[in-house]
């Protein structure tokens, strides 16, 4: 352990406060873009890292001219960044601005996609190093260390541009318009004032301080293509923990993450990733809203399932279940392994994406944080197996327990929140799991994984493993549907439906979503302990982002507003992308652009194409 | 009276997804007027005012306003012409002060007439006046109601859209409220108000179209509508 | 001496030291319907949600049947006897009619944490039942999310009825009705508690509501009780003319 002395932590303290202000531009703009579009840009990492490739080339071109070359650099490549942000709001934001909440969030997401392979395509696979900057290039002598004066810069940007910020909402005519429009945009275009002229303006501001944020970044470190996860990640926590809204919350809360990064690396290197989602839970259990948050009083709630009514399955639906499971079933007769491989792996996407839709869709607790407990059933399978050498079926068993009791913890915390807050928390919770699971490489192998996660001999083959998977799938999606017309599933639903009417009703809300939250853990851990012996190993990225993000895009493809709808999502979804990744090289931004036809052309999900279709079939007359 | 109408709504027909809400509504208003839409909740008496604004969008019919067709304008477009919309739910600024709030909605006068300025409107509503750095949040039910109809003027429109503006408010408050809005009707700015209290709009309409379940039932002058005790009952009744 | 069933004495709630509302007393026998009246920001609502446990008061209790029920939460007091109504209509917009009371009916039995079973199964004929007295049964099969607002505020009012409440709060019952909707709900909900003892409490600025349904009418002004009496008497009172009725504009009949 370094030795602890003043000037080490002054200078270590210094340095969060440098990495402070990046985070906190890009921070600012995602609430920006946040409060007054309602949109939760994930795509807002991505014009981070923009910034700092376009800030790559323009400071290389312009490398001659000096000083104006290095501003001039880092400055265009904010007003890039802010015109590629404007397009996307253009071209496509606008156009779902009818849509439910979650829907330009996926296609957010698309755009993530997207953009790395482009960024792939255009600067490669290889890190580049950025100019230092001149004039800014020397050290001032802290104590007895060096300090480079760059830094001393960046630590005065953050407060800086609060600063302008402050005063371009307190001041100006665009400011007060702002926040207006924050709290009820309708109302400010019935006053007369161009929506959409506002929207793209506030789209440019918080692309362009997200693009001088990595612009900033070219002296200090090497510009990469993992900058665009790993940076809005940590703007998600800073907004939160800020508060949304607050713009100096978000400041406060970045330099906060700032000084727990730069202390962590120094005090306790191993758990740095889990020390800040941890700090992140810590606040929002004390604080819901974030340190400066409010509550959201105005905020009109609107369910992503559209106060549909659930039916039992008609006929139709139950001949063609029949005939799928029939189908499947007799696979191993005429398939080849790879087929048969890849629809045992879809039917285990399916019940993950059933587990996620029952929260989601009958719980409206939209988890950014679901893959959490898929893998850690995954790990509890892999672990039971490997360490307590338990038989395979125990192992099957022992994840759903692994998970359900990781969910009953994380529950606990996120079902004190809802809509934003909570997506936020069930983020930062499954981040926490996936940082212990990188990072405690005794028990969980780390990086490497757990291999050697082989099924028992009886279900060896690929077809055995299918018709056990098809087993359990069905008979978990049996439950599922048993559980949503039972009378928990009504409460679950009231819970989400009318909070204050249910609790009036004699119906404990936070304990029905916390069960809720229970069972629908428990279930993710079904799949899985699947997945881990359909893949004989168990690796961290079972828990990470995107896999979370794959069941909500699974989950939102199929159609919220009915039971069969993830399941038609997971099967669609998963092996569009299994077909692509094996297939195409930039398979990323393929499967962005199929997000965001779809997202564009069809906003209530397959199942809800396919009932306008058949509704229109019938009855020509009725509008689309 | 042969001077072509303010306002005219020509057959329009409205959608929420697939439910149709208003089925062919056609009305008209003068200048000058306050025309009274009434009927009870749902008949459509807010989507008709919403899709006047461009709120929601109209699936069939025409919306004129002084002559030029707004139907498929964008709602900022249709108030920049001189439309302005009171909502219902006193939707103001809470996080915005009083004086903030005016702010938003202040517009250019279009049409040679004296402009609404902040002193002209304490005037009008004196609550307002003592509250002007407060932020909204903190008004009573009542001076909100006032506020939402304040910021709305100090766009200066001709025609005005009141929803509900009686709804939720004390009888003195709503006694208040006939006040300022006859006095507007003096200002000579043209008024539509959705309601559902029949002594309020007696005593400010001049006419009435009464609309039921998305379809307009009757249209005639105020005076008639409270002098016709089958109308009367047919409104007051349940169906 | 008539049995009480909701007595509150002393009622106090500060919000950022403002105090809101400043020693309310007010009780409600059974049978009787309370209306709460007053000018919007004279602490009505904030009273009601004392008493429905929505809010804790900072001094000041609320007893249901002489028992002290101070603070309870809006579920433990439901247990005990309390229905309630929102100013802001909140059925269960994604189930049917019928479903919503089932739920009710469903919770009150504690059930409500049964995984398995249909739901559908449970307490159909009883919801009917309720759905009768309510003049919904014909509509039970309908999903709640395309009622008409009138039919919702009856589900709402049926909700509270499937557990056999003691006493019924309902905050601004007939707010955005049409008027003849309006007198004929607080009929029906007067009727109803009339016919089965139950005690009511409502708040309402709809005063021909009031003045035909209400047995005793408390006037609240600024946080305290400006006036208490039986219709006629208020109606006369010179104060609460000035301060609340006015000229009599508001009310929904002609003159």
């Amino acid at each position: 352990m370094t030795a602890l002395t003043p000037d080490t932590l002054l200078i270590q303290a210094l340095n969060g406060l440098a990495s402070a202000s990046s985070l906190f531009l890009v921070a600012a703009g995602l609430s920006i873009i946040f409060g007054v579009t309602r949109v939760v840009n994930f795509a807002h990492g991505s014009l981070y890292m923009l910034g700092a490739y376009i800030g790559w080339s323009l400071t290389r071109h312009l490398a001659s001219f000096g000083a104006f070359g290095f501003w001039g650099g880092v400055f265009g490549a904010a007003l890039l960044v802010g015109i590629i942000g404007v397009l996307i709001e253009m071209l496509i934001l606008r156009r779902l601005r009818r849509a439910p909440e979650l829907y330009p969030l996926l296609a957010t997401f698309g755009v993530v996609l997207i953009v790395q392979d482009v960024t792939l395509a255009v600067w490669g696979p290889e890190d580049l190093l950025g100019p230092r900057a001149p004039g800014l290039t020397g050290f001032v002598t802290i104590f007895a260390s060096r300090f480079p004066v760059y830094e001393l810069f960046l630590i005065a940007v953050g407060p800086l541009l609060l600063t302008a910020l402050w005063l371009l909402f307190r001041r100006t005519r665009f400011g007060l318009l702002v926040r207006a429009a924050t709290q009820d945009r309708e109302m400010v275009a019935a006053l007369g004032v161009d929506e959409r002229r506002l929207f793209s303006s506030v789209f440019f501001l918080g692309a362009a301080l997200a693009g001088l944020g990595g612009a900033l970044q070219l002296p200090r470190e090497a510009v990469n293509l993992n900058m665009d996860v790993s940076v809005v990640v940590e703007a998600f926590v800073v907004v939160v923990v800020g508060g949304l809204g607050s713009l100096f919350g978000a400041y406060i809360a970045a330099v906060l993450v700032g000084i727990i990064q730069a202390f962590g690396i120094l005090f306790l290197p191993k758990v740095t990733l889990v020390l800040i989602f941890l700090v992140m839970g810590v606040v929002l259990a004390v604080r819901p809203y974030g340190l400066f948050g409010r509550v959201a009083a105005s905020e009109r709630q609107r369910s992503p399932a559209g106060d549909r009514v659930l039916r039992p399955l008609s006929v139709t639906a139950r001949v063609l279940f029949g005939f799928t499971i029939l189908v499947i079933a007799s696979m191993p007769l005429f398939a080849g392994d790879y087929a048969i491989g890849l629809i045992a792996e879809l039917l285990i996407l399916a019940v993950f994406a059933a587990s996620l839709h029952f929260l989601m869709g009958l719980g409206g607790m939209a988890s950014f944080g679901h893959a959490a407990f898929f893998g850690i059933g995954a790990y509890g399978a892999a672990l039971a197996l490997k360490v307590l050498q338990w038989p395979m079926a125990a192992c099957l068993l022992a994840a759903p327990f692994a998970a359900a009791l990781a969910g009953l913890l994380a529950g606990w915390l996120c079902v004190r929140l809802s809509g934003v807050y909570l997506a936020m928390l069930s983020l930062a919770v499954a981040q926490i799991a996936w940082a212990a699971s990188f990072q405690w490489v005794e028990v969980t192998g780390g990086d490497n994984g757990l291999l050697g996660v082989w099924p028992a001999a009886s279900v060896a083959s690929r077809g055995a493993f299918l018709l056990l998977t098809l087993v359990v799938t069905v008979a978990t999606l049996a439950a599922l549907r048993v559980a949503a017309f039972s009378p928990f599933g009504y409460a679950f639903r009231a819970a989400r439906d009318a909070p204050r009417r249910a609790e009036a009703s004699g119906i404990d809300v936070r304990a029905t979503q916390w069960a809720g939250f229970v069972i629908a853990a428990g279930f993710a851990g079904i799949a899985g302990g699947l997945y881990a012996f359909a893949k004989g190993s168990v690796f961290p990225t079972y828990l990470a982002i995107d896999k979370s993000v794959d069941g909500l895009i699974m989950v939102l493809l199929g159609g919220i507003g009915s039971l069969t709808g993830p399941i038609v999502g997971a099967f669609a979804f998963g092996g569009l992308e299994a077909e692509l990744m094996a297939s195409v090289a930039f398979w990323r931004a393929i499967l962005g652009f199929v997000i965001l036809a779809l997202v564009l052309v069809a906003p209530s999900g397959i199942m809800g194409l396919f009932g306008t279709w058949f509704r229109k079939a019938r009855n020509p007359a009725l509008p689309a | 009276m042969t001077q072509a109408p303010m306002l005219s709504v020509e057959t329009l027909d409205v959608h929420y997804g697939r439910a149709k809400i208003l089925h062919g509504v056609s009305f008209e208003a003068r200048s000058g007027e306050i025309v009274a839409l009434a009927g009870r909740n749902g008949a459509g008496k807010s989507t008709t005012l919403k899709a006047i604004m461009g709120l929601v969008p109209a699936s069939g019919g025409h919306i004129v306003f002084e002559g030029k067709d707004i139907t498929r304008l964008e709602a900022f477009h249709i108030a920049r012409m001189g439309v302005g919309f009171v909502p219902e739910d006193r939707r103001i600024f809470t996080e915005l002060t009083v004086a903030e709030n005016l702010a938003v909605g202040a517009r250019p006068v279009t049409g040679g007439r004296e402009p609404w300025s902040v002193e002209r409107l304490v005037a009008l509503f004196p609550n307002l006046g003592r509250s002007l750095h407060r932020l909204a949040g903190h008004l009573s039910g009542g001076e909100q109601q006032m506020l939402t109809i304040a910021r709305t003027l100090m766009g200066n429109p001709r025609l005005i859209l009141v929803d509900e503006p009686s709804e939720g408010l004390a009888p003195v408050i709503i006694e208040e409220m006939a006040r300022a809005l006859l006095e507007l009707k003096r200002e000579k700015l043209t008024m539509i108000v959705s309601e559902q209290n029949l002594n309020f709009l007696s005593a400010i309409a001049d006419g009435v179209v009464l609309l039921e379940r998305g379809v307009v039932r009757h249209i005639g002058p105020m005076s008639t509508f409270l002098a016709d005790e089958s109308l009367r009952a047919r409104y007051l009744a349940l169906s | 001496m008539i049995e009480k069933v909701l007595e509150a004495e002393g009622l106090v709630k500060r919000f950022q030291g403002v105090e809101a509302v400043r020693g309310v007393n007010l009780s409600v026998a059974a049978g009787e319907a309370v209306a709460l009246i007053g000018p919007n920001g004279a602490g009505k609502t904030t009273c009601f949600n004392m008493i429905g446990g929505q809010l804790k008061p900072d001094a000041g209790c609320a007893r249901l049947e002489g028992a002290d029920v101070t603070g309870m939460t809006p579920r433990r007091l439901w247990r005990r006897g309390v229905g309630r109504t929102f100013q802001i209509t909140a059925a269960f917009a994604s189930m049917t009619v019928r479903e919503n009371v089932q739920l009710a009916l469903n919770a009150k039995a504690g059930r409500v944490g049964r995984v398995f079973g249909r739901m559908s199964a449970a307490f159909r004929a009883e919801a009917d039942a309720v759905l009768d007295r309510v003049g919904m049964r014909f509509e039970a099969d309908r999903p709640c999310a395309i009622l008409a607002y009138g039919d919702l505020k009856r589900i709402e009012l049926a909700i509270a009825l499937a557990g056999s409440p003691k006493l019924l709060l309902m905050d601004e019952p007939t707010a955005g009705m049409a008027p003849g909707e309006r007198v004929q709900l607080m009929a029906l909900a007067a009727s109803l508690a009339k016919r089965d003892g139950i005690a009511v409490l409502f708040t309402e600025h709809d005063m021909d509501v009031v003045f035909a349904h209400a047995d005793r009418i408390i006037v609240l002004d600024r946080g305290s009780v400006l006036a208490e009496g039986p219709p006629d008497k208020i109606k006369a009172d010179p104060i609460v003319r000035a301060v609340y009725l006015g000229a009599g504009l508001a009310s929904g009949t002609v003159r």
